[in-house]
């Protein structure tokens, strides 16, 4: 892949991008390069242990690289400061997990509004924000209800629900579908698409199924840490 | 389609998890709350003596008190009746002197009684601590009547009229009375020469209650009367009854110690129950920095889950130390003297003490949580 200049909408520009673990002897990264546009829904696939994670850690501030450059909305995250970096996470992304992740004992509108307490407006807005939310991802009729009473899909739903609390530009998720059944998993997909569609969204998924890989503008594929074309 | 409720906040979150963990938080709220509980119950105990003393100093419109100076406790007072009327005649500004003598019998412990009785003497003449209105008959007047106080009278179900055996002779309870004072309402009050004969103390006294001439500053008057006869002790006010029983600073130091070990003991009993609470959400707190929560916000609500632990304690603790304060006035003997009181400042302490505990056990828990990576929210083992 050609070193493409960013335009000036690109949504991330990654640039030799190393990272390694366990002192050098593991590298997850190797000298990664990547431009996303704003608003494109681009699958990454490649096999295990590749690096997928490693990347989206690092494109959510999760993580740091050990070298590189990275520029996430024209905001420079190679050497950001913690703060800055979870107000990046607050404000600009929404994170999807594999596992729902979702805090057991709130209610699923509750969990919506986890990542909204810093933000400013009062309790009620912020609720009906997340009703509205809910609303979106069709799952209205189970807002007071806890995460262990609801099946997989949604679970992950009310996760995606979440992952839009702040109006992020950027939507990552690893491996969404991955504890789904394939149709709960299209269905899920669906529901993503129709999110950037409506929302306009960069929206990055880490997936090993052809059938998501599909749905997108761009297909990356990674192998040993880099971009394998 | 049911509408959004009022909308989560911080403090909802905390209650939620510690409704969550209901038994550790009960079992942690229990840890705070004794020492709650003992500084509650010790407090108002002792701030019931600290009532009675100076009730006893102030009683039938008496100004002070003297006593023998130098002693190790006041029922060890004991001074020359006849040379300490002498003495104290020479100052113009006292009008009225009363003596007393007070001594502790073992009683026939018939009737469920204590094993140990105040018994005061007094003169019928003089002004003192049953010159209040009888509540039931009339004062004594021959060495052989008595009367009692309310709450004894209560407590051993003896009416006026009825005779009582005291150190092998017999008396008639001619009156009953009510005084305010605890020691005086549990007390048996008779001739002064009845408790001499019963004490082997003849010609002497405890202690005087005097009543001064308007305009007369007992605090100075004491002083000059204790430096004429450093072998008085001048009392008019409980906050120098120290110079005759060291009793209330020992209770109030009972409190300072109880305070501080429940200080100690409290913060441990937060620290591990907060640690391992946070162990416990290694993940969840994990996912709680990926969404975007900041380090300070997981301290704050760390500290508040420990805040929230600690005003359930102390309100659990206020309870239970109420009750136990208040089964003091049923114990054998201490009866007598107990009548706790419970001003606010006793339940600020407590309530101060029990969240300053919680805030102290959760520093370190709070710091922990704060170090937790977002990148645990993803860890799928
Ligand atoms: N915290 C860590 N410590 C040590 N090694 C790590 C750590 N995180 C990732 N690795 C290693 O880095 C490499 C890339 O891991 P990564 O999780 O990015 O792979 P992945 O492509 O997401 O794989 P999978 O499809 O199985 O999720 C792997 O070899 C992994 O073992
Ligand atoms: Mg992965």
């Amino acid at each position: 892949m050609s070193k493409v200049e960013s335009g000036p909408h690109a949504a991330v520009s990654a640039r030799n991008l190393r990272k390694a673990y366990e002192s050098g002897r593991i590298i997850a990264l190797d000298d990664l390069s990547l431009d996303i546009s704003e608003g494109e829904f681009v699958a990454i696939c490649g096999p295990s242990g590749c690096g997928k994670s490693t990347l989206l850690n690092l494109i959510t501030c999760i993580d740091r690289p050990d070298s590189g450059s990275l520029r996430v909305f024209d905001r420079n995250l190679t050497r950001i400061n913690d703060l800055s970096a979870d107000a990046f996470r607050a404000n600009d992304v929404g994170l999807v997990f594999q596992l729902h992740n979702l805090l057991p004992h709130l209610t699923a509108l509750e969990n919506i509004q986890v990542p909204m307490l810093g933000q400013s407006g009062s309790a009620r807005d912020r609720s009906q924000r997340a009703a509205g939310l809910l609303q979106r991802v069709g799952l209205s009729d189970r807002m007071n209800s806890l995460p262990t009473t609801l099946s997989g899909g949604e679970r992950q739903r009310v996760a995606v629900a979440r992952a839009l609390a702040n109006q992020p530009r950027l939507i990552l998720a690893d491996e969404p579908t991955g504890s789904l059944d394939s149709t709960t998993g299209e269905r899920l997909m669906d529901l993503l698409m129709e999110l950037r569609d409506s929302m306009q969204v960069t929206l990055i998924v880490v997936t090993h199924e052809h059938g998501v890989a599909e749905k997108a503008d761009r297909t990356i594929r990674m192998l040993d840490g880099r971009i394998d074309d | 389609m049911p509408t959004p409720d009022k909308g989560l906040t911080l403090t909802r979150m905390i209650w939620r998890t510690l409704h969550r963990q209901l038994v550790r938080t009960s079992l942690s709220a229990l840890g705070v709350a004794i020492g709650v509980i003992a500084i509650v119950a010790l407090g108002a105990v002792a701030k019931g003596l600290r009532a009675s003393v100076q009730g006893s100093i102030k009683s039938s419109g008496s100004d002070m008190m003297i006593w023998q100076a130098g002693v190790a406790a006041d029922i060890f007072s004991s001074l020359d009746e006849a040379d300490t009327r002498k003495k104290l005649a020479e100052f113009s500004e006292i009008q009225d002197v009363a003596a007393g003598m007070s001594h502790l019998i073992r009683t026939p412990g018939a009737r469920g009684v204590a094993a140990l009785q105040i018994i005061i003497g007094i003169y019928p003449g003089e002004f003192g601590q049953q010159a209040q209105e009888p509540l039931d008959g009339r004062r004594f007047r021959t060495p052989s009547e008595i009367v009692v106080g309310y709450r004894f009278a209560e407590k051993q179900k003896l009416h006026v009229g009825e005779p009582i055996e005291i150190e092998g002779s017999t008396y008639q309870i001619v009156g009953t009375f009510r005084s305010g004072i605890v020691f005086y309402d549990g007390a048996i009050v008779m001739h002064i020469d009845e408790v001499r004969r019963i004490k082997i103390a003849d010609g002497r006294v405890t202690s005087f209650n005097l009543r001064l001439k308007p305009e007369t500053d007992p605090i100075e008057l004491g002083k000059r009367i204790e430096a004429r006869y450093p072998e008085l002790a001048a009392i008019a006010d409980e906050s120098q009854y120290n110079k005759i029983d060291q009793g209330l600073e020992a209770s109030d130091d009972m409190v300072g110690a109880v305070s501080f070990i429940a200080l100690i003991v409290g913060s441990l009993v937060i620290a591990n129950t907060m640690w391992m609470s946070v162990a416990q959400r290694t993940r969840e707190i994990g996912v709680l920095r990926a969404v975007g929560w900041p380090r300070r916000r997981i301290v704050g609500m760390v500290l508040m889950e420990a805040l929230g632990i600690g005003v359930i304690g102390g309100a659990i603790g206020m309870g239970l130390g109420v009750l136990l304060a208040e089964l003091t006035r049923s114990l054998p003997f201490s009866w007598q003297f107990m009548d706790p009181i419970y001003p606010p400042s006793i339940f600020l302490r407590a309530m101060g003490i029990a969240l300053l505990l919680s805030l102290v056990g959760a520093v370190i828990p709070a710091i922990r949580a704060s170090r937790i990576a977002p990148v645990e929210a993803l860890r799928y083992e």
